[in-house]
């Protein structure tokens, strides 16, 4: 047409889809444009449906704390069944005291821990904790710990004072034979435990008594493992010479005892 | 033969050279077939408008249904019907614990689950809240606070709120082994029953706290399908409620059922009268405790099994029970996630 403006190549683009778009029959125009409009629906409704349909559920996530773990271990944090409270020399065990170690790890720098020792008392002997370090062979060691599958040895020392230990069961203190042993007490009027453990004669059994002696909160020194040692002993405030020489008759020397030792957490 | 005329009017007559040819084309054919085609196209048409019909409707729901915001971060106001909205505190965070677990758990989600943004007034114990407030997390005693907010559209709505915990490990996704450093993993949902049924015990959630007498009552118990649920009415057209749910690890077993031993009572959670009444938040949370003692204690239980008697008469024993019920927890859970939905 005279005096029209160069069309652009977008409007020429437009205006032949318009052509094309008017030269279909009708039954296809409606095809179209019914084509056109659900591509159009289908862009806007696959988000509004999704969102729509999962909107009204919310999560938070938090973490669970590992639990402290308290592991008990012997010498150079080896498996617990490497310690042994082996050859123990009463004589020696009398004089001098006989130190075993063992370790505990609590995992933790800032926790609190307690150790128990439950044990008979068939053998009159002490019990005492201490903490310990390892020490070279020179530094006049208490305990020489052989380590397992290996000639090596660990040597440790105690340092410090003795740890305190309260008795949790001292009411039956009051019944020791002359030995200082425990004996098994069967009911508030004192009588013997009569049935199972007397022996023919009337004189108590005492099996399998246990005494159980707690320490009070232990700080964790290290982040690994606290040594401590164990010292096996007699009765110091008995004239000891006496009160072993008393007991190291050869019907003693065959008595057997069973000693727990176990550590708990202190919940603060 | 030229029979050509000049003739217009002749046009419409089909004359044919061809002697065989039938003067006439079957007519009824040809309608047929093009009634055939106008009503195959017909069908295709009306096809096509009803389905643009349906997703008009569906556009037009989504759009009057939704008329705020989508998004995370705390923005999140989040139309849930037509009757409310459910949003959440301003100024929310996604919880430390997000980037690398949650959105790993959320990936695998078959559906769109919002995050439950928290703030340092309503989280999780995932939030680092800054000057010594930082939290890393719950153990046995761990307690707090998490919210969100309710706006009713009508002057009344009663909603019901539906809660669930699910507990995750994180493994080495080769070995199934855990993790260390920078190897690939992946979050994996417990499948152990028992720990399961531990979460549902040990980790209580109620709807009510007094700061004065530091006691929690409104329990939401967990039924036999791991739901914990409670029902509760909005009134006032557009104002903005916030429904508090408070969350706690209790300690101890004697923070449950009130135990009076030689070495003093610990507290209970729950207020426990002297004579505590059928209908008391203590018999509530004791009954709990007695229909399923599964979730709360080590061991083979079934309800009944465990009286309130039982454990204040051997309380060693069931504590014991209940604090090696926690210590599998620490061992066998890593995350665990909280789940709200309403149901209405």
């Amino acid at each position: 047409m005279d005096g029209k403006l160069e069309e652009t190549d977008l409007e020429k683009g437009i205006s032949q889809l318009f052509e094309k778009f008017k030269k279909l029959k009708p039954s296809q125009k409606v095809e179209c444009i019914a084509a056109t409009v659900l591509s159009l629906f289908l862009l806007i409704i696959v988000p509004a449906y999704a969102w729509f349909a999962s909107i009204n559920k919310m999560e938070t996530l938090t973490k669970v704390k590992t639990p402290p773990a308290l592991d008990i271990r012997a010498g150079r944090h080896e498996a617990i069944k490497n310690f042994e409270l082996k050859n123990v020399d009463i004589g020696e065990a009398a004089a001098n005291g006989k130190c075993y170690v063992f370790c505990v790890k609590s995992g933790n720098i800032e926790s609190k821990y307690k150790i128990q020792l439950a044990h008979t008392t068939n053998i009159p002997l002490k019990y005492k904790l201490y903490r310990a370090v390892e020490v070279s062979s020179t530094d006049s060691p208490d305990v020489d710990y052989q380590l397992e599958n290996s000639d090596e040895h660990a040597y440790y020392k105690k340092t410090g004072p003795e740890i305190v230990m309260t008795e949790l069961n001292a009411e039956n203190d009051t019944k020791k034979d002359e030995h200082g042993r425990r004996l098994a007490i069967f009911d508030k009027n004192d009588d013997y435990y009569k049935r199972a453990y007397n022996t023919a004669d009337g004189t108590p059994e005492i099996y399998a008594v246990a005494k159980y002696s707690q320490s009070d909160s232990i700080q964790t020194l290290s982040a690994e493992y606290d040594f401590f040692i164990l010292e096996l002993g007699w009765d110091g405030t008995e004239p000891d010479v006496t009160h072993f020489s008393k007991w190291n008759k050869k019907e003693n020397n065959k008595e057997t005892d069973i000693i727990y030792i176990s550590a708990s957490k202190v919940r603060e | 033969m030229n029979n050509q005329t000049n003739n217009d009017s002749d046009k419409n007559l089909s004359w044919s050279e061809n002697p065989e040819d039938t003067p006439f084309v079957n007519k009824e054919e040809q309608d047929d077939d093009e009634k055939q085609g106008a009503f195959t196209k017909l069908i295709k048409t009306s096809a096509m408008v009803i389905l643009a019909l349906v997703l008009l409707i569906f556009v037009g729901i989504a759009w009057f249904t939704m008329n705020e915001n989508v998004g995370t971060n705390g923005m999140g106001v989040k139309t849930v019907a037509d009757k409310y909205t459910i949003s959440l505190p301003a100024g929310g965070v996604n919880g430390k614990y997000y980037d690398a677990i949650h959105s790993k758990i959320q990936q695998g989600e078959e559906e769109e689950i919002l995050v439950w943004t928290v703030t340092s007034d309503s989280h999780f114990n995932n939030i680092d809240a800054g000057s010594g407030a930082n939290y890393d997390g719950i153990e046995p005693g761990s307690s707090g606070v998490i919210s969100f907010l309710v706006t009713p559209k009508v002057d009344e709505v009663t909603i019901t709120f539906d809660f669930q915990t699910f507990g995750y490990i994180v493994v080495n996704s080769e070995s199934g082994s855990s993790p260390s450093g920078t190897v690939d993993y992946t979050v994996r949902e417990i499948d152990n029953n028992r720990l399961k049924d531990y979460l549902n015990g040990h980790l209580l959630l109620f709807e009510n706290y007094n700061k004065n007498t530091q006691k929690y009552s409104g329990l939401i118990p967990a039924n036999d399908e791991m739901k914990r649920e409670f029902t509760r009415t909005f009134t006032g057209e557009g104002v903005a409620t916030q429904v508090d749910i408070y969350w706690i690890w209790p300690k101890n077993l004697s923070n449950l059922v009130y135990v009076e031993d030689g070495s003093g009572t610990q507290p209970t959670i729950v207020e426990h009268p002297e004579h505590p009444s059928s209908g008391s938040e203590y018999q509530k949370l004791v009954n709990h405790i007695t229909t399923f003692p599964s979730f709360f204690l080590q061991g083979n239980w079934s309800s009944g099994d465990v009286s309130e008697q039982m454990i204040q008469n051997n309380y060693t024993t069931y504590g014991g029970y209940y604090d090696g019920a926690d210590n599998d927890i620490g061992s066998g859970i890593e995350y665990v996630l909280l789940r709200m939905w309403t149901v209405n």
